[in-house]
Protein backbone atom coordinates (compact mmCIF):
# COMPACT_ATOMS: atom_id res chain seq x y z
CA UNK A 1 0.00 0.00 0.00
CA UNK A 2 1.42 3.09 -0.77
CA UNK A 3 1.72 5.91 1.62
CA UNK A 4 -1.06 7.86 -0.47
CA UNK A 5 -3.62 5.37 1.01
CA UNK A 6 -2.50 5.83 4.99
CA UNK A 7 -5.18 7.16 6.06
CA UNK A 8 -5.38 9.17 10.02
CA UNK A 9 -8.10 10.87 11.53
CA UNK A 10 -7.07 14.20 11.66
CA UNK A 11 -7.24 15.98 15.53
CA UNK A 12 -8.99 18.65 14.94
CA UNK A 13 -12.41 19.46 12.64
CA UNK A 14 -13.25 18.55 10.29
CA UNK A 15 -12.74 15.48 11.31
CA UNK A 16 -15.31 12.55 10.39
CA UNK A 17 -18.89 12.58 11.86
CA UNK A 18 -17.70 16.03 13.43
CA UNK A 19 -16.37 14.62 16.45
CA UNK A 20 -12.74 15.45 16.40
CA UNK A 21 -10.48 16.04 19.64
CA UNK A 22 -11.90 18.97 20.46
CA UNK A 23 -15.40 17.44 20.69
CA UNK A 24 -13.90 14.54 22.61
CA UNK A 25 -12.17 16.86 25.07
CA UNK A 26 -15.88 18.47 25.85
CA UNK A 27 -17.57 15.21 26.33
CA UNK A 28 -14.27 14.39 28.91
CA UNK A 29 -14.74 18.05 30.42
CA UNK A 30 -18.71 17.81 31.05
CA UNK A 31 -18.13 14.65 32.44
CA UNK A 32 -15.32 15.50 34.69
CA UNK A 33 -17.77 18.52 36.09
CA UNK A 34 -21.11 16.51 36.20
CA UNK A 35 -19.46 13.52 37.86
CA UNK A 36 -17.09 15.14 40.14
CA UNK A 37 -18.96 18.89 41.16
CA UNK A 38 -22.61 17.82 40.57
CA UNK A 39 -22.60 14.20 41.41
CA UNK A 40 -19.75 13.83 43.43
CA UNK A 41 -19.98 10.05 44.38
CA UNK A 42 -16.76 8.80 45.48
CA UNK A 43 -15.57 5.60 46.00
CA UNK A 44 -11.79 4.35 47.09
CA UNK A 45 -10.20 2.22 45.00
CA UNK A 46 -7.67 -0.65 46.36
CA UNK A 47 -5.79 -2.23 44.15
CA UNK A 48 -5.03 -5.53 44.69
CA UNK A 49 -0.84 -5.93 44.92
CA UNK A 50 0.44 -9.46 42.54
CA UNK A 51 3.93 -8.71 44.02
CA UNK A 52 3.19 -8.10 47.65
CA UNK A 53 -0.31 -10.75 48.08
CA UNK A 54 0.83 -13.75 48.99
CA UNK A 55 -1.33 -16.27 47.08
CA UNK A 56 -2.03 -20.31 46.91
CA UNK A 57 0.03 -21.37 44.35
CA UNK A 58 -2.87 -23.97 43.01
CA UNK A 59 -5.69 -21.91 43.77
CA UNK A 60 -4.42 -18.74 42.94
CA UNK A 61 -6.64 -17.05 46.05
CA UNK A 62 -5.12 -14.95 49.24
CA UNK A 63 -6.49 -15.03 52.12
CA UNK A 64 -4.76 -11.90 53.31
CA UNK A 65 -4.36 -9.63 50.38
CA UNK A 66 -1.88 -6.66 50.13
CA UNK A 67 -3.20 -3.71 47.98
CA UNK A 68 -1.04 -0.56 46.99
CA UNK A 69 -2.10 2.98 48.33
CA UNK A 70 -5.65 3.22 47.38
CA UNK A 71 -6.84 6.50 45.70
CA UNK A 72 -10.25 8.28 46.41
CA UNK A 73 -12.14 8.43 42.18
CA UNK A 74 -15.20 10.17 41.70
CA UNK A 75 -17.71 7.82 39.62
CA UNK A 76 -20.95 7.25 39.57
CA UNK A 77 -22.20 4.02 41.60
CA UNK A 78 -25.45 2.49 41.21
CA UNK A 79 -26.76 0.50 44.19
CA UNK A 80 -28.12 -3.02 42.28
CA UNK A 81 -29.83 -4.97 44.52
CA UNK A 82 -29.78 -6.80 47.63
CA UNK A 83 -30.84 -11.23 47.78
CA UNK A 84 -31.23 -12.37 51.07
CA UNK A 85 -31.60 -16.31 51.43
CA UNK A 86 -32.27 -17.99 54.29
CA UNK A 87 -30.53 -21.56 54.46
CA UNK A 88 -30.11 -24.32 57.22
CA UNK A 89 -27.08 -22.74 57.53
CA UNK A 90 -27.81 -19.42 58.33
CA UNK A 91 -28.99 -16.28 56.64
CA UNK A 92 -26.70 -15.32 53.41
CA UNK A 93 -27.32 -11.63 52.43
CA UNK A 94 -25.31 -10.90 48.95
CA UNK A 95 -25.56 -6.86 47.85
CA UNK A 96 -24.46 -5.75 44.65
CA UNK A 97 -23.56 -2.54 43.18
CA UNK A 98 -22.59 -0.94 39.79
CA UNK A 99 -19.79 1.35 39.84
CA UNK A 100 -19.26 2.91 36.22
CA UNK A 101 -15.67 4.82 36.17
CA UNK A 102 -15.00 7.78 33.67
CA UNK A 103 -12.30 5.94 31.46
CA UNK A 104 -10.24 9.23 30.45
CA UNK A 105 -10.46 10.75 33.83
CA UNK A 106 -8.92 7.27 35.01
CA UNK A 107 -6.16 6.50 32.52
CA UNK A 108 -5.29 10.27 31.64
CA UNK A 109 -5.18 12.31 35.01
CA UNK A 110 -4.49 9.74 37.71
CA UNK A 111 -3.06 6.60 35.88
CA UNK A 112 -5.08 4.21 37.18
CA UNK A 113 -6.90 1.04 35.71
CA UNK A 114 -9.53 -0.85 36.86
CA UNK A 115 -9.25 -4.72 37.10
CA UNK A 116 -11.42 -7.44 37.96
CA UNK A 117 -10.66 -8.89 41.53
CA UNK A 118 -9.62 -5.02 43.00
CA UNK A 119 -11.79 -3.44 45.45
CA UNK A 120 -13.44 -0.57 45.76
CA UNK A 121 -15.19 1.04 49.07
CA UNK A 122 -18.05 3.04 48.79
CA UNK A 123 -19.31 4.52 52.46
CA UNK A 124 -18.66 2.01 55.23
CA UNK A 125 -18.53 -1.05 53.25
CA UNK A 126 -15.77 -2.54 50.99
CA UNK A 127 -17.10 -3.77 47.29
CA UNK A 128 -14.88 -6.44 45.35
CA UNK A 129 -15.68 -5.99 41.37
CA UNK A 130 -16.27 -9.00 40.31
CA UNK A 131 -16.74 -8.45 36.25
CA UNK A 132 -15.86 -5.21 33.92
CA UNK A 133 -16.93 -4.24 30.46
CA UNK A 134 -16.69 -1.31 28.34
CA UNK A 135 -20.22 -0.50 27.23
CA UNK A 136 -19.84 2.66 25.30
CA UNK A 137 -17.77 4.04 22.76
CA UNK A 138 -18.16 7.59 22.66
CA UNK A 139 -19.28 8.89 19.48
CA UNK A 140 -19.53 5.47 18.04
CA UNK A 141 -15.51 5.28 17.58
CA UNK A 142 -14.06 2.30 18.56
CA UNK A 143 -10.98 4.17 19.86
CA UNK A 144 -12.74 6.09 22.08
CA UNK A 145 -13.73 4.05 24.69
CA UNK A 146 -15.61 5.79 27.16
CA UNK A 147 -16.99 3.86 30.32
CA UNK A 148 -15.80 0.93 32.33
CA UNK A 149 -18.12 -0.72 33.93
CA UNK A 150 -17.92 -2.51 37.27
CA UNK A 151 -19.79 -4.86 38.63
CA UNK A 152 -19.06 -5.05 42.38
CA UNK A 153 -20.39 -7.46 45.01
CA UNK A 154 -20.05 -6.55 48.65
CA UNK A 155 -16.70 -8.34 50.29
CA UNK A 156 -17.99 -10.57 53.09
CA UNK A 157 -16.42 -9.60 56.24
CA UNK A 158 -13.00 -10.89 56.63
CA UNK A 159 -12.27 -11.44 53.25
CA UNK A 160 -10.45 -7.87 52.72
CA UNK A 161 -9.49 -6.20 55.53
CA UNK A 162 -7.97 -2.77 55.80
CA UNK B 1 -20.07 28.92 46.74
CA UNK B 2 -16.88 28.68 45.79
CA UNK B 3 -16.19 26.00 42.54
CA UNK B 4 -14.99 22.74 43.82
CA UNK B 5 -10.94 22.41 42.24
CA UNK B 6 -10.56 19.10 40.34
CA UNK B 7 -7.88 17.10 41.77
CA UNK B 8 -6.37 15.77 40.23
CA UNK B 9 -6.47 18.66 37.55
CA UNK B 10 -7.46 17.71 34.27
CA UNK B 11 -4.15 17.16 31.88
CA UNK B 12 -6.35 18.35 28.95
CA UNK B 13 -6.63 21.63 27.73
CA UNK B 14 -9.88 22.01 29.54
CA UNK B 15 -11.85 25.23 28.22
CA UNK B 16 -13.06 27.54 31.15
CA UNK B 17 -13.79 30.81 31.65
CA UNK B 18 -11.73 32.50 33.63
CA UNK B 19 -12.59 34.61 36.57
CA UNK B 20 -10.93 37.96 34.88
CA UNK B 21 -10.03 38.37 31.60
CA UNK B 22 -6.39 39.95 30.85
CA UNK B 23 -5.42 42.95 29.48
CA UNK B 24 -2.84 41.92 27.14
CA UNK B 25 -5.05 38.78 25.47
CA UNK B 26 -7.69 41.10 24.37
CA UNK B 27 -6.06 42.31 21.09
CA UNK B 28 -4.60 38.99 20.03
CA UNK B 29 -8.49 37.48 20.51
CA UNK B 30 -10.26 39.62 18.36
CA UNK B 31 -11.05 39.16 14.97
CA UNK B 32 -11.62 42.67 13.59
CA UNK B 33 -9.45 44.48 15.83
CA UNK B 34 -10.59 47.67 15.11
CA UNK B 35 -10.74 49.36 18.62
CA UNK B 36 -7.85 47.16 19.83
CA UNK B 37 -4.83 47.52 17.83
CA UNK B 38 -2.87 49.89 18.36
CA UNK B 39 -2.43 50.98 14.87
CA UNK B 40 -5.82 51.43 14.27
CA UNK B 41 -7.23 54.67 13.80
CA UNK B 42 -10.01 53.48 16.52
CA UNK B 43 -8.15 52.49 18.79
CA UNK B 44 -9.18 52.80 22.01
CA UNK B 45 -7.50 51.79 25.71
CA UNK B 46 -11.06 52.17 27.57
CA UNK B 47 -12.36 49.86 24.72
CA UNK B 48 -9.49 47.11 26.10
CA UNK B 49 -10.55 47.98 29.77
CA UNK B 50 -14.23 47.44 28.89
CA UNK B 51 -13.79 44.39 27.33
CA UNK B 52 -11.50 42.96 30.16
CA UNK B 53 -14.40 43.49 32.58
CA UNK B 54 -17.03 41.98 30.20
CA UNK B 55 -14.98 38.63 31.29
CA UNK B 56 -15.96 39.23 34.90
CA UNK B 57 -19.55 40.46 34.33
CA UNK B 58 -20.12 37.79 32.28
CA UNK B 59 -18.45 34.89 34.70
CA UNK B 60 -20.51 36.24 37.36
CA UNK B 61 -23.78 36.95 35.09
CA UNK B 62 -23.56 32.79 33.91
CA UNK B 63 -22.66 31.24 37.56
CA UNK B 64 -19.28 30.67 36.49
CA UNK B 65 -18.55 30.54 40.35
CA UNK B 66 -20.65 27.93 40.53
CA UNK B 67 -20.06 25.50 37.46
CA UNK B 68 -17.74 25.70 34.34
CA UNK B 69 -18.43 28.22 31.55
CA UNK B 70 -17.28 26.62 28.61
CA UNK B 71 -15.87 29.87 26.95
CA UNK B 72 -12.63 31.31 26.54
CA UNK B 73 -11.74 35.26 27.16
CA UNK B 74 -11.36 35.44 23.37
CA UNK B 75 -15.09 34.76 23.05
CA UNK B 76 -15.83 37.32 25.94
CA UNK B 77 -13.78 39.92 23.61
CA UNK B 78 -15.04 39.11 20.06
CA UNK B 79 -18.77 39.58 22.03
CA UNK B 80 -17.70 42.22 22.96
CA UNK B 81 -16.43 43.90 20.00
CA UNK B 82 -19.42 42.88 18.14
CA UNK B 83 -21.59 44.28 20.87
CA UNK B 84 -20.18 47.89 19.96
CA UNK B 85 -19.95 47.76 15.94
CA UNK B 86 -23.82 46.18 16.58
CA UNK B 87 -24.35 49.50 18.80
CA UNK B 88 -22.58 51.39 16.19
CA UNK B 89 -24.48 50.10 13.49
CA UNK B 90 -27.50 50.67 14.75
CA UNK B 91 -27.14 54.44 15.96
CA UNK B 92 -25.48 54.90 12.53
CA UNK B 93 -28.39 53.82 10.63
CA UNK B 94 -30.77 56.19 13.05
CA UNK B 95 -28.82 59.06 12.26
CA UNK B 96 -28.32 58.19 8.52
CA UNK B 97 -32.45 57.97 8.53
CA UNK B 98 -31.97 61.29 10.55
CA UNK B 99 -29.13 63.25 7.84
CA UNK B 100 -29.75 61.30 4.53
CA UNK B 101 -31.77 64.06 2.76
CA UNK B 102 -29.60 66.99 4.23
CA UNK B 103 -26.42 65.23 2.94
CA UNK B 104 -27.64 63.84 -0.12
CA UNK B 105 -25.15 65.18 -3.09
CA UNK B 106 -22.77 65.59 -0.52
CA UNK B 107 -19.35 64.24 0.00
CA UNK B 108 -18.73 61.03 0.62
CA UNK B 109 -15.69 58.75 1.95
CA UNK B 110 -13.56 55.86 1.39
CA UNK B 111 -13.82 52.82 3.84
CA UNK B 112 -11.41 49.80 4.55
CA UNK B 113 -12.84 46.26 5.34
CA UNK B 114 -13.23 47.44 8.60
CA UNK B 115 -15.44 50.20 8.38
CA UNK B 116 -13.54 52.70 9.26
CA UNK B 117 -13.43 55.53 7.38
CA UNK B 118 -9.99 56.53 5.58
CA UNK B 119 -7.94 59.58 5.87
CA UNK B 120 -9.08 62.55 3.79
CA UNK B 121 -11.23 65.34 4.88
CA UNK B 122 -13.58 64.14 6.63
CA UNK B 123 -11.78 62.05 9.00
CA UNK B 124 -8.91 64.53 9.53
CA UNK B 125 -9.64 64.20 13.27
CA UNK B 126 -11.52 61.18 14.09
CA UNK B 127 -11.29 61.12 17.52
CA UNK B 128 -14.00 63.16 18.74
CA UNK B 129 -15.02 65.31 15.27
CA UNK B 130 -15.66 61.81 13.70
CA UNK B 131 -18.35 62.45 10.99
CA UNK B 132 -20.76 60.01 12.71
CA UNK B 133 -20.83 62.78 15.41
CA UNK B 134 -21.61 65.49 13.51
CA UNK B 135 -24.69 67.60 14.16
CA UNK B 136 -24.81 68.73 10.18
CA UNK B 137 -26.58 71.79 8.50
CA UNK B 138 -30.66 71.47 7.76
CA UNK B 139 -29.44 71.68 3.76
CA UNK B 140 -32.66 70.06 2.13
CA UNK B 141 -31.01 68.95 -0.65
CA UNK B 142 -33.17 66.05 -1.76
CA UNK B 143 -35.81 68.80 -2.04
CA UNK B 144 -33.23 71.51 -3.91
CA UNK B 145 -32.56 68.55 -6.58
CA UNK B 146 -36.29 67.92 -7.09
CA UNK B 147 -36.53 71.86 -7.51
CA UNK B 148 -33.64 72.22 -9.78
CA UNK B 149 -35.12 69.34 -12.07
CA UNK B 150 -38.35 70.98 -12.25
CA UNK B 151 -36.68 74.44 -12.69
CA UNK B 152 -34.66 72.83 -15.59
CA UNK B 153 -37.96 72.03 -17.23
CA UNK B 154 -38.95 75.70 -17.12
CA UNK B 155 -36.14 76.95 -18.67
CA UNK B 156 -34.32 77.89 -15.09
CA UNK B 157 -31.75 77.16 -12.62
CA UNK B 158 -28.39 75.85 -14.42
CA UNK B 159 -30.29 73.97 -17.40
CA UNK B 160 -29.08 74.81 -21.12
CA UNK B 161 -31.65 76.00 -23.14
CA UNK B 162 -30.82 76.27 -27.30
CA UNK B 163 -32.93 79.01 -29.66
CA UNK B 164 -33.17 77.77 -33.40
CA UNK B 165 -34.95 79.21 -36.12
CA UNK B 166 -36.63 77.00 -39.45
CA UNK B 167 -38.22 78.62 -42.71
CA UNK B 168 -41.34 79.10 -43.39
CA UNK B 169 -42.44 77.64 -46.86
CA UNK B 170 -46.08 78.87 -48.03
CA UNK B 171 -48.06 75.73 -48.41
CA UNK B 172 -45.52 73.68 -46.01
CA UNK B 173 -47.19 72.78 -43.14
CA UNK B 174 -45.20 70.03 -41.74
CA UNK B 175 -41.63 70.21 -40.64
CA UNK B 176 -38.97 68.08 -38.92
CA UNK B 177 -37.48 69.82 -35.93
CA UNK B 178 -35.57 67.09 -34.89
CA UNK B 179 -33.47 66.62 -37.99
CA UNK B 180 -33.47 70.31 -38.90
CA UNK B 181 -31.75 71.02 -35.57
CA UNK B 182 -29.65 68.23 -35.13
CA UNK B 183 -28.34 68.83 -38.93
CA UNK B 184 -27.84 71.94 -38.49
CA UNK B 185 -24.31 73.87 -38.02
CA UNK B 186 -25.02 75.56 -34.94
CA UNK B 187 -26.63 72.55 -32.61
CA UNK B 188 -25.64 69.61 -34.44
CA UNK B 189 -22.88 69.39 -31.74
CA UNK B 190 -24.80 70.02 -28.95
CA UNK B 191 -28.04 67.72 -29.82
CA UNK B 192 -25.16 65.01 -30.77
CA UNK B 193 -27.66 62.70 -31.18
CA UNK B 194 -29.81 63.37 -28.39
CA UNK B 195 -34.05 63.65 -28.59
CA UNK B 196 -34.54 67.22 -28.15
CA UNK B 197 -37.17 68.81 -26.26
CA UNK B 198 -38.96 71.51 -27.88
CA UNK B 199 -40.27 74.72 -24.89
CA UNK B 200 -41.59 76.76 -27.22
CA UNK B 201 -42.60 77.96 -30.59
CA UNK B 202 -42.90 81.64 -31.70
CA UNK B 203 -42.37 83.96 -35.30
CA UNK B 204 -42.51 87.68 -34.88
CA UNK B 205 -44.21 89.62 -37.34
CA UNK B 206 -42.49 92.24 -39.39
CA UNK B 207 -45.05 95.14 -38.35
CA UNK B 208 -44.70 96.07 -34.92
CA UNK B 209 -46.68 99.35 -34.76
CA UNK B 210 -49.53 97.78 -32.99
CA UNK B 211 -47.18 97.17 -29.68
CA UNK B 212 -47.57 101.29 -29.20
CA UNK B 213 -50.72 101.65 -30.05
CA UNK B 214 -52.87 98.40 -29.30
CA UNK B 215 -54.61 97.19 -26.57
CA UNK B 216 -54.23 99.07 -22.88
CA UNK B 217 -51.30 101.74 -24.92
CA UNK B 218 -53.68 104.05 -25.69
CA UNK B 219 -52.98 107.35 -27.28
CA UNK B 220 -50.83 110.03 -26.17
CA UNK B 221 -48.38 107.67 -24.64
CA UNK B 222 -44.97 108.23 -26.66
CA UNK B 223 -42.05 106.48 -25.51
CA UNK B 224 -41.11 106.77 -22.05
CA UNK B 225 -40.33 110.01 -22.23
CA UNK B 226 -43.57 111.20 -20.88
CA UNK B 227 -45.35 109.77 -18.50
CA UNK B 228 -48.96 109.18 -18.74
CA UNK B 229 -50.66 111.60 -16.49
CA UNK B 230 -49.20 114.36 -18.49
CA UNK B 231 -51.07 113.74 -21.18
CA UNK B 232 -54.31 112.12 -19.94
CA UNK B 233 -57.75 113.97 -20.66
CA UNK B 234 -58.71 113.37 -17.41
CA UNK B 235 -58.18 113.70 -13.79
CA UNK B 236 -58.71 111.55 -11.58
CA UNK B 237 -56.25 108.69 -11.25
CA UNK B 238 -56.51 105.65 -9.30
CA UNK B 239 -53.46 104.43 -7.63
CA UNK B 240 -52.82 100.93 -8.49
CA UNK B 241 -49.95 98.76 -6.02
CA UNK B 242 -46.56 97.63 -8.63
CA UNK B 243 -47.98 94.24 -8.54
CA UNK B 244 -51.31 95.30 -10.02
CA UNK B 245 -49.12 96.77 -13.07
CA UNK B 246 -46.93 94.07 -13.65
CA UNK B 247 -49.85 90.98 -13.53
CA UNK B 248 -51.67 93.21 -16.17
CA UNK B 249 -48.38 93.61 -18.18
CA UNK B 250 -47.89 90.24 -17.81
CA UNK B 251 -51.51 89.19 -18.82
CA UNK B 252 -51.24 91.74 -21.93
CA UNK B 253 -47.77 89.67 -23.04
CA UNK B 254 -49.66 86.42 -22.57
CA UNK B 255 -52.33 87.65 -24.63
CA UNK B 256 -50.20 88.54 -27.69
CA UNK B 257 -48.12 85.95 -27.65
CA UNK B 258 -50.82 82.91 -27.52
CA UNK B 259 -54.39 84.85 -28.21
CA UNK B 260 -52.99 87.20 -30.59
CA UNK B 261 -51.25 84.91 -32.82
CA UNK B 262 -52.36 84.16 -36.37
CA UNK B 263 -50.62 80.29 -36.17
CA UNK B 264 -51.22 77.54 -34.00
CA UNK B 265 -48.94 74.24 -33.99
CA UNK B 266 -48.99 70.41 -33.39
CA UNK B 267 -45.71 68.57 -32.17
CA UNK B 268 -45.92 65.17 -32.62
CA UNK B 269 -42.30 63.14 -32.00
CA UNK B 270 -40.61 66.79 -32.66
CA UNK B 271 -42.38 66.67 -36.21
CA UNK B 272 -44.13 70.23 -35.94
CA UNK B 273 -47.50 70.90 -37.89
CA UNK B 274 -48.43 74.88 -38.19
CA UNK B 275 -51.65 75.41 -38.77
CA UNK B 276 -53.19 76.86 -41.28
CA UNK B 277 -51.07 76.12 -44.13
CA UNK B 278 -48.32 79.00 -44.63
CA UNK B 279 -48.75 81.39 -47.14
CA UNK B 280 -47.25 84.18 -48.81
CA UNK B 281 -47.24 87.13 -46.79
CA UNK B 282 -47.03 85.09 -43.63
CA UNK B 283 -44.22 84.83 -41.66
CA UNK B 284 -41.17 83.68 -42.88
CA UNK B 285 -39.41 82.07 -40.31
CA UNK B 286 -40.35 80.82 -37.26
CA UNK B 287 -38.11 80.21 -33.96
CA UNK B 288 -38.32 77.16 -31.46
CA UNK B 289 -36.69 77.28 -27.46
CA UNK B 290 -35.48 73.85 -27.08
CA UNK B 291 -33.32 71.79 -24.64
CA UNK B 292 -31.28 68.67 -24.79
CA UNK B 293 -32.27 66.71 -21.64
CA UNK B 294 -28.72 66.01 -19.88
CA UNK B 295 -27.98 62.42 -18.78
CA UNK B 296 -28.53 62.03 -15.28
CA UNK B 297 -25.35 61.67 -14.39
CA UNK B 298 -23.86 63.92 -15.86
CA UNK B 299 -20.79 64.61 -13.72
CA UNK B 300 -20.74 68.18 -14.10
CA UNK B 301 -23.71 68.22 -12.17
CA UNK B 302 -23.16 69.19 -8.46
CA UNK B 303 -23.41 66.34 -6.02
CA UNK B 304 -23.80 63.91 -8.97
CA UNK B 305 -20.80 62.30 -7.51
CA UNK B 306 -21.55 62.78 -3.50
CA UNK B 307 -23.83 60.69 -1.25
CA UNK B 308 -26.68 59.46 -2.65
CA UNK B 309 -28.18 56.67 -0.16
CA UNK B 310 -27.57 55.28 3.03
CA UNK B 311 -24.56 53.02 1.69
CA UNK B 312 -22.50 56.36 0.83
CA UNK B 313 -23.00 58.29 4.16
CA UNK B 314 -19.39 58.93 5.15
CA UNK B 315 -20.14 57.74 8.87
CA UNK B 316 -17.76 54.90 9.90
CA UNK B 317 -17.63 53.04 13.40
CA UNK B 318 -18.46 55.13 16.04
CA UNK B 319 -15.43 55.78 18.49
CA UNK B 320 -15.54 54.04 21.50
CA UNK B 321 -14.67 57.18 23.61
CA UNK B 322 -17.74 58.79 22.26
CA UNK B 323 -20.25 56.15 23.38
CA UNK B 324 -21.79 57.29 26.38
CA UNK B 325 -23.13 55.46 29.49
CA UNK B 326 -26.33 54.57 28.60
CA UNK B 327 -24.69 52.93 25.01
CA UNK B 328 -22.21 51.19 27.55
CA UNK B 329 -24.66 49.61 29.27
CA UNK B 330 -26.22 48.16 25.86
CA UNK B 331 -23.07 46.85 24.69
CA UNK B 332 -22.38 45.06 28.62
CA UNK B 333 -25.66 43.47 28.10
CA UNK B 334 -25.67 42.40 24.90
CA UNK B 335 -22.03 41.38 25.01
CA UNK B 336 -23.31 39.07 27.59
CA UNK B 337 -26.51 37.99 25.93
CA UNK B 338 -23.90 37.21 22.60
CA UNK B 339 -21.75 35.10 25.02
CA UNK B 340 -24.51 32.99 26.19
CA UNK B 341 -25.65 32.60 22.57
CA UNK B 342 -21.95 31.04 22.20
CA UNK B 343 -22.29 29.51 25.46
CA UNK B 344 -25.68 27.75 23.60
CA UNK B 345 -24.17 26.76 20.66
CA UNK B 346 -21.12 24.96 22.27
CA UNK B 347 -23.32 23.16 24.55
CA UNK B 348 -26.02 22.27 21.76
CA UNK B 349 -23.68 20.73 19.29
CA UNK B 350 -24.60 17.24 21.06
CA UNK B 351 -28.39 17.15 22.33
CA UNK B 352 -27.03 14.39 24.96
CA UNK B 353 -23.22 14.53 26.22
CA UNK B 354 -22.74 10.84 27.78
CA UNK B 355 -21.58 9.57 30.91
CA UNK B 356 -20.99 6.92 32.18
CA UNK B 357 -23.79 4.88 33.11
CA UNK B 358 -25.90 7.85 31.68
CA UNK B 359 -26.48 10.67 29.36
CA UNK B 360 -25.82 14.15 30.79
CA UNK B 361 -28.96 16.94 28.36
CA UNK B 362 -27.07 20.30 28.14
CA UNK B 363 -28.95 23.28 28.81
CA UNK B 364 -27.57 24.74 24.87
CA UNK B 365 -30.77 24.77 23.09
CA UNK B 366 -32.11 26.75 26.12
CA UNK B 367 -28.98 29.72 25.80
CA UNK B 368 -29.60 29.86 22.51
CA UNK B 369 -33.43 30.40 22.32
CA UNK B 370 -32.66 33.01 25.60
CA UNK B 371 -29.96 34.77 24.08
CA UNK B 372 -32.04 35.15 20.87
CA UNK B 373 -34.79 36.62 22.69
CA UNK B 374 -32.71 38.94 24.55
CA UNK B 375 -30.52 39.99 21.70
CA UNK B 376 -34.08 40.73 19.99
CA UNK B 377 -35.41 42.87 22.83
CA UNK B 378 -32.01 45.19 22.81
CA UNK B 379 -32.29 45.84 19.73
CA UNK B 380 -36.16 46.73 19.90
CA UNK B 381 -35.52 48.81 22.71
CA UNK B 382 -32.89 50.94 21.22
CA UNK B 383 -34.60 51.06 18.02
CA UNK B 384 -37.63 51.85 19.85
CA UNK B 385 -36.14 54.57 21.58
CA UNK B 386 -34.00 55.82 18.39
CA UNK B 387 -37.31 56.22 16.53
CA UNK B 388 -38.48 58.41 18.85
CA UNK B 389 -35.44 60.57 18.53
CA UNK B 390 -35.24 61.17 14.81
CA UNK B 391 -35.22 64.75 14.18
CA UNK B 392 -38.49 64.94 12.65
CA UNK B 393 -39.93 63.39 15.46
CA UNK B 394 -38.12 65.99 18.13
CA UNK B 395 -39.74 68.88 15.52
CA UNK B 396 -43.11 67.21 16.61
CA UNK B 397 -42.28 67.31 19.89
CA UNK B 398 -41.74 70.92 20.11
CA UNK B 399 -44.29 71.35 18.38
CA UNK B 400 -46.72 70.00 20.62
CA UNK B 401 -44.76 71.24 23.42
CA UNK B 402 -45.51 74.84 22.28
CA UNK B 403 -49.04 73.80 21.79
CA UNK B 404 -49.51 72.50 24.83
CA UNK B 405 -47.51 75.58 26.87
CA UNK B 406 -49.65 77.73 24.92
CA UNK B 407 -52.98 75.83 26.04
CA UNK B 408 -51.84 76.13 29.82
CA UNK B 409 -51.09 80.13 28.97
CA UNK B 410 -54.91 80.05 27.94
CA UNK B 411 -55.68 79.51 31.32
CA UNK B 412 -53.75 82.18 33.40
CA UNK B 413 -56.71 84.71 34.06
CA UNK B 414 -55.32 88.30 32.08
CA UNK B 415 -54.95 91.19 33.96
CA UNK B 416 -58.45 93.28 33.15
CA UNK B 417 -57.83 97.07 32.52
CA UNK B 418 -60.53 99.03 34.90
CA UNK B 419 -59.99 102.59 33.78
Amino acid sequence: MSDDNKWEQPASPPPPLFTGQKEKDFVKQVNDEVIERVVGQTVVYYPISLEHTNFHNIYGEAVEKSFLNPVRVYAMVKYESQNTTTTPLGVDRIEKISVAFHKRRLSEDQDLFVREGDFVQYGEHFYEILSLTEPKWLFGQVESRFEIAASCVRAREGLFNV
Amino acid sequence: MSIPTLTPASKLSAVVLPVTGATGNVNSSLPYKIYSDETSPMYSSQFISGAVDQVSFVFKKLGGDILDIELTEGNVYTAYEEAVLEYSYLINVHQATNILSDALGNSTGSFDSKGNIEASALSSSLSGSHIALKYPKFDYSMTRRIADGIGAEVGLNGSVQYSASFDVTPGTQDYDLQSIIETSNEHSGSVNGKRILIKKVFYKTPQAMWRFYGYYGGLNVVGNLHNYGQFSDDSTFQLIPAWHNKAQAMAFEDAIYTRMSHFSYELRDNKIRIHPRPYNGGPRKMWVEFSVPTDVWDSKNEGVDGVNNMNTLPIGNLPFENINAIGKQWIRRFALSLCKEILGQVRSKFGNVPIPGDNVTLNGSALITEAKSEQEKLRDELKTTLAEMTYSKLAEKDANMTDNVEKVLDKVPNYIFVG
